[in-house]
């Protein structure tokens, strides 16, 4: 009987995980807009789905976030990171780009496969754990 | 620096279903330098062996909730949990409340004992969490202050204003 008492007992304690846990899906184009937030200067921006400022992500915590980044900024690349994460096992999803993390190139027909690749495989497969708080950044190289 | 200057960041919040401390509502709060020149064109100019010593860009202006004399909603005598995250670049943020203390319950995600303070400094990247409890008053309005330290720069222009400011909307 004990495997079955454990299987249970787990199964209780994995109970609350699974109440809380949830994907969020995002959809980001990382694209080129203005703004002009102190009223002194308008000026390009870097804003995701044409708007600026990106909208803050909120989860839960235990809660998987997958963010499709698309770049279109056209003439460079880009990536994104967070400032808080645990990212054990998952370090491409994280730090500078082309040191650790890969490439998100911008879009260059003669690169369309390859990019259509590199998108499907921009995926965020973190599970957030042990951080409450941080902040996406990008990096430029 | 690279393109988070530019605009390429936000804040990301994960929240705790266990939150061990009490509050009536929170609000993220942002501060950031910002600079007129793009970052394309502004790294270079740093870059350079025209510039020896290392002089950085100095920002043009600063800003809360990526804008300017903002305001935020304060219901007297509640208590509102706010997360203050340094989305900027260079320059470091002294922020206060007139006539708030502030309770310091977390810091870059790790919880902390409640520690009160009459203001602090954030820098580049930091996350701190506070709690404040609105004053019981409904006929005055506080500013929230984040004034850019100036002691990094190597100058600081004619014309530059380092604070920005958002009222508490007492009601």
């Amino acid at each position: 009987m004990a495997p079955l008492r454990h299987a249970v007992i787990s199964a209780l304690i994995s109970l609350p995980l699974l109440v809380y846990s949830a994907t969020q899906s995002l959809e980001w184009n990382i694209t080129y807009t203005t703004a002009n937030p102190d009223g002194l200067f308008e000026r390009r921006v870097m804003g995701v789905n044409g708007n600026w400022p990106p909208p803050p992500i909120e989860l839960n915590f235990g809660d998987r976030l997958v963010l499709n980044v698309n770049n279109q900024l056209d003439d460079v690349v880009t990536g994104l990171h967070t400032h808080g994460l645990f990212q054990n096992g998952t370090n491409y999803y994280d730090g500078p780009v082309g040191v650790v993390q890969w490439y998100q190139n911008p879009i260059d027909s003669r690169h369309a496969n390859i990019k259509a690749a590199l998108h499907q495989a921009r995926v965020w497969p973190t599970i957030l754990q042990f951080s409450r708080m941080a902040l996406i950044g990008s990096t430029l190289t | 620096m690279g393109q988070y200057p530019d605009g390429l960041r936000s804040p990301f919040i994960i929240h705790d279903p266990n939150e061990p401390y009490n509050y009536d509502e929170e609000i993220i709060m942002t501060f950031s330098d910002w600079y007129h020149k793009e970052m394309k064109d502004a790294i270079p100019d740093f870059l350079t062996y025209k510039n020896p010593t290392g002089a950085e860009p100095i920002p043009q202006s600063a800003l809360i909730n990526d804008s300017q004399n903002g305001t935020i909603k304060f219901e007297a005598g509640k208590t509102y949990r706010l997360r203050f995250i340094n989305i900027g670049a260079f320059a470091t943020f002294h922020i206060w409340i007139e006539g708030h203390d502030m309770r310091v319950i977390e810091l870059d995600g790790v919880y902390t004992e409640e520690y009160t303070v009459p203001g602090l400094d954030l820098a580049v990247a930091q996350r701190v969490s506070v709690l404040v409890t609105a004053l019981n008053t409904t006929d005055q309005n506080f500013p929230l202050v984040g004034a850019m330290d100036t002691d990094m720069f190597d100058y600081v222009p004619a014309g530059l204003n380092p604070s920005n400011y958002i009222s508490t909307r007492s009601y």
